[in-house]
């Protein structure tokens, strides 16, 4: 019994932890004025996020990032800003894209290229450029997950669908 | 942001249980007591090179404030208890309670309305689970029925309470009603305990107390903001964490006890590195407050019982000091000594006579802020060009004048006030009347 007590005693001296990415939205939050749901809706962005790092073997990168953006933060008005994380936040960046076919963003591109391709043949020569894949920061790789999260048939989104996504892409923590 | 204070008040503490062997007697249903308590105190004039706004004046000045509470008990099942301790307080500290860290008087709030104000201090559902050791009796008093329970036990607390009410209860310092007055004695100081402006939270406690050891912890609310009412309810964005040990043991047959705590405070607070980055001159650190911030530290206290009514005590404690202070005071660290002797040598034992010194330091950055001009909540002279540390004696005599009202004086010299070589010292003198029944 006593010692029973003593665990139970460790384990709620334990509780109520936030990471400091789940700071950095409280802090969004508190400069923004948003709301307790949207605050709640930027942790779950940001836990998926670190989940999406993790697979792509960016999480000390992540990590780097927002230890810096929890120490860093400032709110003039309510614009929120992380002065002297830029690089952080590039490192974060090249990291994700490097890693596209690990994270949402790939994952997002492979889905679109089953499509059926429903467009017209173009008579035009293809564009190089248009080769190059679009950007996959960490705000991509959130939006892309949205996505794929909020859109039951890629290749066919419903109006709804999309508008989920939107939603909950605008709460991403980048 | 609503009521607007400057600094944090001590609370109304609550007396350690006595606790004796088992008497017979039987268990209070309910109880009442009351206690009010006026201390007056006043300082000379004093130099000093400077001034800032978080001084304390260097004209003569006096200052009086009047504590009163209710304490109300009742018996609801077996072992359960609720208290509720409604307080009446007024008036105010020398210099509107700014100026020395280790504050002269544990009876003040530091409102912007010296008024009486009526507020619900204490609220609170206490819950005993016996764990076998023999019966005792612990005693009646404020808070406390008196009953005959278990001498093991798990005692689990839950409502508005004061932290200093479960850990970093020294019985020889920590009563300013009754003891030594100054922030720094009665409570190790730089234990900076999540409170109100008044001194008071919500919270959980356990305290588990087998033989001659306790093992006790809490998680209580901070305040949204530094030294304000608001509390921050969402437990993942503030709290304050506290876990103490404490042994109980016998020093040539005379009673002794020593015990250590840590604590880690989470807290919407402001960092003084980030306020200096920001700003070389008048830094202001409530500029760079975000979620996330903490203050760590411990503290550790020791008393002896030596006889003939003589006892001693001493504190010591620690806190990083990298974040703004945010519910107590601005000592980041802190020693503390002293006795007191009651008057049973000279046949009027009712009478206490007391003795201390405690000294306070602050963190390199703390120091490195107040130096570029920063302000703290309670210090903050403009500057501090000549870094010392705080150090404040005390002597007091309390006179009996019936079983249930003391009359007493009381001395506090203070050098370096603020932490600030360049002003004082600072001879503060008391007088204290305190009713109890």
């Amino acid at each position: 019994m006593k010692r029973r007590i003593i665990v139970l005693l460790f384990v709620l001296a334990a509780v109520g932890c936030a990471t400091k990415a789940d700071n950095v939205c409280q802090d969004i939050s508190y400069c923004t004025t948003q709301s307790s749901d949207q605050e709640h809706a930027c942790e779950a962005q940001a836990k998926q996020l670190a989940r999406e790092a993790a697979a792509s073997d960016c999480s000390s990168q992540y990590n780097a990032y927002f230890d810096c953006a929890a120490d860093k933060y400032q709110c003039n008005g309510n614009v929120v800003s992380f002065p002297g994380c830029e690089s952080a936040r590039d490192d974060l960046d090249s990291c994700l894209n490097a890693q596209r076919a690990n994270n949402a963003c790939g994952e997002l591109a492979s889905k679109l290229d089953q499509c059926p391709d429903l467009t017209p043949p173009d008579p035009a020569p293809p564009d190089p450029s248009a080769t190059t894949p679009p950007p996959c920061g960490g705000p991509e790789v959130c939006s892309s997950r949205c996505y794929l999260d909020n859109v039951a048939n890629v290749c066919r989104p419903q109006p709804n669908e999309l508008a989920r996504a939107a939603q909950c892409a605008q709460q991403c923590p980048l | 942001m609503g009521f607007r204070a400057r600094g944090a008040a001590p609370p109304t503490p609550e007396p350690p249980p006595k606790i004796v062997k088992a008497e017979g007697l039987t268990d209070e249903l309910f109880s009442f007591h009351f206690q009010a308590t006026v201390v007056t105190q006043a300082h000379p004039s004093f130099s000093a090179a400077y001034s800032g706004k978080n001084s304390m004046r260097t004209d003569a000045e006096s200052a009086t404030s009047i504590v009163t509470d209710i304490f109300a008990g009742i018996r609801l099942w077996k072992g359960a208890e609720l208290y509720f301790q409604p307080e009446l307080a007024g008036g105010f500290g020398l210099s509107t309670t700014l100026g020395v860290a280790a504050f002269p008087s544990g009876e003040v709030y530091r409102v912007g309305d010296p008024q009486p104000v009526l507020i619900p201090a204490r609220l609170f559902l206490r819950q005993i689970i016996g764990l076998g050791g023999g019966k005792v009796t612990v005693e009646p008093g404020p808070n406390q029925l008196r009953v005959t329970r278990d001498r093991d036990a798990l005692t689990l607390t839950v409502g508005k309470v004061s932290t200093p009410d479960f850990v970093d209860k020294n019985p020889v310092s920590w009563d300013p009603h009754t003891q030594f007055l100054s922030w720094g004695l009665w409570a190790s100081a730089a234990y900076d305990y999540p409170a109100d402006t008044r001194g008071y939270t919500w919270g959980a406690a356990a305290d588990l107390s087998i033989d001659w050891w306790s093992l006790r912890g809490g998680i209580f609310l901070e305040p949204q903001y530094s030294n304000l009412m608001p509390m921050e309810w969402h437990i993942n964005k503030a709290r304050g964490l506290v876990a103490e040990l404490e042994g109980r043991y016998k020093l040539m047959g005379k009673d002794g006890a020593a015990r250590v705590l840590v604590f880690l405070n989470d807290a919407r607070m402001g960092s003084y590195r980030r306020a200096l980055e920001l700003s070389g001159t008048n830094p202001d650190v409530t500029a760079t407050r975000a979620f996330g911030r903490t203050k760590a530290g411990f503290a550790a206290s020791i008393n002896q019982d030596f006889g003939g009514g003589l006892a001693a005590f001493a504190r010591v404690s620690y806190d990083d000091g990298q974040n703004e202070t945010w519910a107590f005071t601005e000592i980041d660290q802190s020693v503390a000594l002293g006795a007191t002797l009651s008057g049973e040598r000279w046949g009027r034992s009712d009478d206490q006579a007391g003795i201390a010194v405690v000294a306070g330091g602050l963190s390199w950055v703390h120091r490195q802020y107040l130096t570029a001009g920063g302000y703290g909540f309670i210090i903050g002279d403009g500057a501090l060009r000549r870094y010392g540390p705080e150090i404040l004696g005390e002597v007091f005599y309390s006179f009996a004048v019936t079983h249930e009202i003391s009359a007493g004086v009381n001395y506090q010299p203070v050098l370096n006030p603020a932490y600030n070589r360049d002003r004082g010292p600072i001879h503060i003198f008391s007088g204290r009347v305190h009713v109890a029944f």
